[in-house]
């Protein structure tokens, strides 16, 4: 019972604190605005270049049947999204360079025979790879269709083998109706608000659950612990209760924020509402840990929440939160907020639970190595000295 | 009711308390005297739990603190030397808390809490946060959240500390109630004065010792010799205090800018002496008082030292 009443005491006085309860609530709200406009052209690709049909150097060297169903594929599927260029010289990367083109699209003369001889095909796509996201569309428009004759090519194959007869035209049609364009690549489904609506989510769920450590310094310090101590209240008991006090109230900061931006920015969080909790819960827990365990090595709550502060300022700046920064690729793979928010923009983009299951483990697993030391570190100082 | 048995706290190779033995009795008002420093504190954070003693057994109310500590704490309700109330709680939010983590609930809380609220006479602030109250509210509040759940033993630890007479008045009379009520007392104070008018049972303890333990009439028989003669003179010089010494019955002599103190076993016979060594040395006297034992001289004749020093 005394964890309960530590905790909603713990509540009740964080709402009583107007300028808190502001930072807690409006001031991510805001930074998801602010950096959600200011940075929506970095990030929007859907929404400022994939509308517009982009140029396509089109070069088509078969003949044969295969070569005109690639043809008939381009002209009908594709039209929506791409234009068909024929390049007037025989150097088609020449021409892309001179001609600023991104992309090309080359058809081998023997397409066609090849696949006579039951031989796998394959078609050039030429990409600047300046644009990633015209390179991966058309990239996986160009793969499909080889995928399937390939495919096809290995039935017929199996199929004499086997003196099986074939229905070749059902075949093909089954085959050739999953050719569609993709028009997104997977990584670049979320949209800017989305984007720094879980990175400022995350944040903000870090620097919130700072709280518990400067709670439990000052307390000691104004000889609040003290005085609870003389009640029959167990050290744990105090523990427990503050940590349960912090995280309800990081809770309500999540749902505010989620529920915000949602409305005010038509953020989408997805529809994994148990995987959503599960993140908000872990990052609790995790920054929760870290609060105990900087709380018994700092002495004043001062230096306590400049030291967190800067280093999960550190920690989101080198995941890439606040804009991607290509260097540190690599190192953001080892840190939290990376985890959390992979999670979190994968259930953006309507993945399972599942897909981001290994991110969620290791937000779990840290938290409880964390939540070890803490309580640890918290066992052995005498705080009451 | 309270034991205290070869208690030992030590702070790195600081001795903050040094063996001390003392038991209080069911409904007794117990002081513990002491300069700063004396180890007070210690000692009663001690017998409430709180800290690691290297040695000594402390038993409340029969229950051992080191092995059944939260049990131990039901009886308690301390009121700790510094402030430790929430200053975002209003008075009686604060009140409510610390009634709740003694395990009060419902109706039997709220009226707990404006009983308590009323004997520290802060009814009127009841809403209020502390944030706008007086430093001597705030003591008030301190010493209300200690007692909203009746605890059997109240422990006192300087409450009174820089609050006006009237205020410390209140509070003396209220805690005197208490005891009145039944709730055995433990008390601490460096001001003397305080602990002899309300204390039936007084420890003295220095450099974490205790020096003397007794009623009030007991420990001034301890010194009953010892008289105070005070003297407000122009013109001492040194040589006068030291003929001063060489009275009989003289116990000590110091001259502190234009006052003499003396003391003595026998001021009536003596007086007359060291009023014709005054004159001898023509000396001009303004005023001259004679003060009887108070725990004060017990301090002093115990330890050679004031008690305020
Ligand atoms: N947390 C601490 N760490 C180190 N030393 C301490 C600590 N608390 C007290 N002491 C030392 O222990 C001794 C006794 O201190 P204590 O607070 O018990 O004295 P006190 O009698 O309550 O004095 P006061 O009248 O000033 O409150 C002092 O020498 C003090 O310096
Ligand atoms: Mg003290």
């Amino acid at each position: 019972m005394n964890i309960f009443v530590i905790a909603l005491s713990e509540v009740k006085r964080t709402f009583k604190n107007k300028v808190v309860l502001f930072l807690l609530i409006i001031m991510p709200v805001m930074m998801v605005a602010l950096m959600g406009y200011a940075l929506a052209p970095f990030l929007n690709p859907n929404e400022t270049k994939s509308i517009e049909k982009f140029n396509v150097l089109y070069v088509n060297h078969d003949d044969g049947e295969i070569g005109q169903r690639f043809d008939t594929l381009i002209k009908d599927e594709g039209s929506n999204y791409f234009n068909l260029i024929t390049p007037e010289s025989d150097d088609v990367g020449d021409e892309m360079i001179s001609n600023n083109y991104d992309e090309a699209i080359i058809i081998p003369g023997d397409l066609t025979e090849k696949v006579k001889n039951f031989e796998e095909i394959n078609i050039i796509h030429l990409s600047s790879g300046d644009d990633k996201m015209k390179d991966s569309m058309l990239s996986s428009f160009v793969q499909q269709f080889v995928k399937s004759v390939n495919h096809e090519i290995a039935i017929i194959k199996v199929a004499e083998q086997h003196q099986v007869e074939l229905d070749m035209d059902e075949i093909r049609e089954n085959i050739q109706t999953t050719v569609t364009v993709h028009e997104l690549n997977d990584t670049l489904t979320i949209n800017s608000f989305q984007f720094f609506g879980a990175s400022m989510l995350i944040f903000f769920l870090l620097t919130s659950s700072m709280g518990l450590g400067m709670e439990i310094t000052n307390d000691r310090n104004n000889k609040i612990f003290t005085r609870i101590s003389s009640y029959p209240v167990s050290k744990n008991q105090y523990l427990l209760g503050k940590t349960l006090g912090n995280s309800i109230i990081s809770i309500l900061q999540a749902i505010s924020v989620i529920v915000l931006t949602h409305i005010l920015f038509k953020v989408n969080w997805g529809s994994d509402y148990v995987g959503l909790a599960l993140v908000v819960l872990a990052v609790i827990f995790i920054s929760s840990g870290i609060s105990v365990i900087f709380s018994s090595m700092f002495k004043s709550s001062k230096t306590l929440s400049t030291v967190l502060i800067v280093f999960y300022w550190m920690l989101t700046f080198i995941s890439g939160a606040f804009t991607p920064i290509p260097a540190f690729e690599d190192i953001s793979k080892f840190i939290l907020n990376k985890w959390a928010f992979e999670s979190i923009t994968s259930f953006m983009r309507g993945n399972p639970l599942i897909e981001s299951i290994h991110y969620i483990a290791l937000l779990i697993g840290l938290g409880v190595i964390l939540w070890l030391l803490g309580v640890y570190l918290y066992r052995r100082r005498g705080s009451n000295e | 009711m309270i034991k205290l048995k070869n208690l030992v706290k030590k702070y790195g190779q600081n001795i903050a308390v040094d063996n001390i033995n003392f038991n209080v009795n069911e409904g007794e008002f117990f002081g513990l005297l002491g300069p700063n420093g004396a180890g007070k504190s210690t000692t009663i954070n001690s017998i409430c739990g709180l800290l690691k003693i290297e040695q000594g057994e402390i038993t409340i109310d029969g229950i051992d603190i080191k092995k059944n500590p939260l049990e131990a704490k039901k009886r308690i309700g301390l009121v700790p030397q510094e402030l430790a109330i929430f200053d975002e709680l209003t008075a009686s939010e604060n009140i409510e808390f610390f009634g709740k983590l003694a395990g009060l609930r419902g109706n039997l809380l709220k009226e707990r809490i404006n009983e308590a609220l009323e004997f520290v006479g802060l009814s009127h602030k009841a809403k209020t946060t502390p944030h706008d109250f007086s430093g001597g509210m705030k003591r008030r509040l301190n010493i209300a959240c200690a007692i909203v759940h009746h605890p059997k033993i109240i422990i006192l630890d300087e409450p009174t500390v820089g609050i006006d007479p009237q205020s410390r008045h209140h509070i003396l009379d209220s805690v005197k109630q208490l005891n009145k009520l039944g709730s055995t007392v433990i008390y601490t104070s460096h001001y003397m004065e305080e602990v002899e008018a309300i204390c039936d049972q007084i420890a003295i303890i220095d450099h974490g010792r205790l020096i003397a333990e007794g009623t009030k009439e007991e420990l001034k028989k301890l010194v009953l010799e010892e008289e105070k003669i005070l003297i407000e003179a122009l013109d001492v010089n040194f040589n006068t205090v030291d003929e001063i010494k060489l009275l009989n019955t003289i116990k000590d002599v110091k001259l502190d800018e234009n006052q003499l103190k003396i003391v003595t076993s026998d001021s009536q016979h003596i007086l007359q002496d060291i009023l014709f060594v005054l004159s001898k040395n023509q000396v001009r006297i303004k005023g001259i008082q004679i003060i009887e034992p108070d725990l004060e001289t017990v301090f002093l004749a115990l330890t050679g030292r004031n008690l305020r020093d």
